[in-house]
């Protein structure tokens, strides 16, 4: 398998020679994977979910399916654009999952009972506070509702590009994508945000 | 292109703006990126909207690193250890055992198959067998029922019907009792004087 791909342009990505490694059952460059990856794909994750553990659940997923595909693996990406591949696959399965079990939630209140548009949300929440500047976490909070206002398909698509600075034809690669439809994903999204967000400019 | 997107995506504005963002993003070539700089020095409007893609994006940096938590490492090379060992049985026996196994499946089908057919042959048998015996059993029943007629059936066939009976003469001395509806002697005199 390995000797098959002796030419192939990927075999020059430091990961995929961590991943070539494992294959050949070595434990450390696994361990050594893991420990690289291992904040992005959580942070990847949490921005996706807000939940921690789900975050390092499903983290800890792609891991194993990585490891348990070891016997399959062929370099035809790199390391990371594989890697969040299976990430993206689960994430879209597990939302898709957590829209069927939406729950009534508990705290009278909370935003999770406001279903009104989040421009009119974020704009009361600013209203509250017009002479201060909003506090880190409190901004954090707002581009959380921001982001959480796009489509599952813009949220990751920013994610990718956003955090882990993928291309276009890597987020393509990703999420099955075309460049072309990335890049009118990506527009669509930024602009969305952009509306959202404009009192904070 | 100084006006806000039209939403739809046949409209050239759109594009614009896909081509505006993708130029923010560096995915235009040198040549489309050359073209997008030189509308934004004259293009104050497209300027201006260019420069809020650019302060959003910056604002998603609010959103924070996150980290994995302590245990992580830890917690996924213990599992990949766990699974290590189911996964041992799997590849030893991989091609083997995936083949054995449907193999097995079509067997199991057929045996499950045949079993129901045999099963159901069986019972069909039964039941026939039954309903056989129970009509006999019923026609046993209705000779026994009837067999003081059956045994004197000749000598009822000789009476005509049910009046000739009722017009059998007793002698008086024998003093049978009347059946209502029959005529007694003393009746017949009084109706034929």
């Amino acid at each position: 398998m390995v000797s098959q791909s002796l030419n192939n342009q990927y075999l020059s990505d430091p990961d995929v020679q961590l991943m070539l490694r494992v294959v050949n059952g070595d434990h450390a460059a696994f361990e050594q994977l893991v420990a690289q990856y291992q904040d992005r794909m959580v942070g990847f994750f949490f921005h996706l979910l807000h939940d921690r553990t789900s975050a390092e659940d499903l983290a800890q997923e792609v891991f194993l399916r990585v490891y348990r595909s070891r016997d399959r693996y062929e370099p035809k990406a790199r390391f990371s654009t594989w890697l969040f591949r299976i990430a993206h696959n689960l994430a879209s399965n597990q939302m898709r999952g957590s829209i069927r079990r939406r729950e009534i939630p508990l705290a009278p209140g909370s935003d999770a009972y406001d279903f009104r548009p989040q421009g009119e949300i974020l704009a009361e929440k600013s209203a509250l506070m017009p002479t201060r500047q909003l506090d880190s976490l409190e901004m954090q909070d707002v581009v959380r509702n921001a982001l959480d206002e796009l489509g599952e398909r813009q949220k990751t698509a920013v994610l990718l590009h956003k955090f882990e600075g993928m291309s276009y034809e890597e987020i393509g690669d990703v999420m099955g994508l075309g460049t072309v439809a990335v890049k009118s994903l990506l527009s669509r999204a930024r602009s969305k945000l952009r509306e959202t967000l404009e009192r904070y400019l | 292109m100084s006006q806000e997107p039209q939403k739809s995506g046949a409209d050239p504005l759109a594009i614009q703006l896909d081509d505006l963002v993708a130029y923010l993003d560096g995915e235009l070539s040198d040549v489309e990126a050359d073209v997008i700089e030189r509308r934004l020095v004259t293009d104050t409007p497209l300027r201006k909207q260019a420069e809020d893609f650019d302060r959003t994006w910056q604002l998603l940096d609010s959103l924070g690193e996150v980290s994995a938590s302590r245990e992580f490492t830890q917690k996924t090379l213990s599992s990949m250890t766990a699974t290590t060992d189911t996964d041992g049985v799997d590849e030893d026996e991989s091609g083997i055992s995936k083949k054995t196994d449907s193999l097995t499946k079509f067997l199991l089908r057929q045996m499950i198959w045949l079993t129901a057919g045999l099963g159901a042959g069986y019972v069909g048998l039964t039941a026939g067998q039954w309903n056989a015996d129970r009509q006999q059993n019923s026609v046993d029943a209705r000779i026994l029922q009837n067999l003081d007629m059956f045994q004197n059936y000749y000598q009822y066939h000789l009476i005509p019907d049910t009046k000739f009976l009722r017009d059998i003469k007793f002698p008086e001395e024998l003093n049978v009792p009347t059946v209502p509806g029959t005529l007694t002697p003393s009746s017949k005199t009084e109706q034929n004087p």
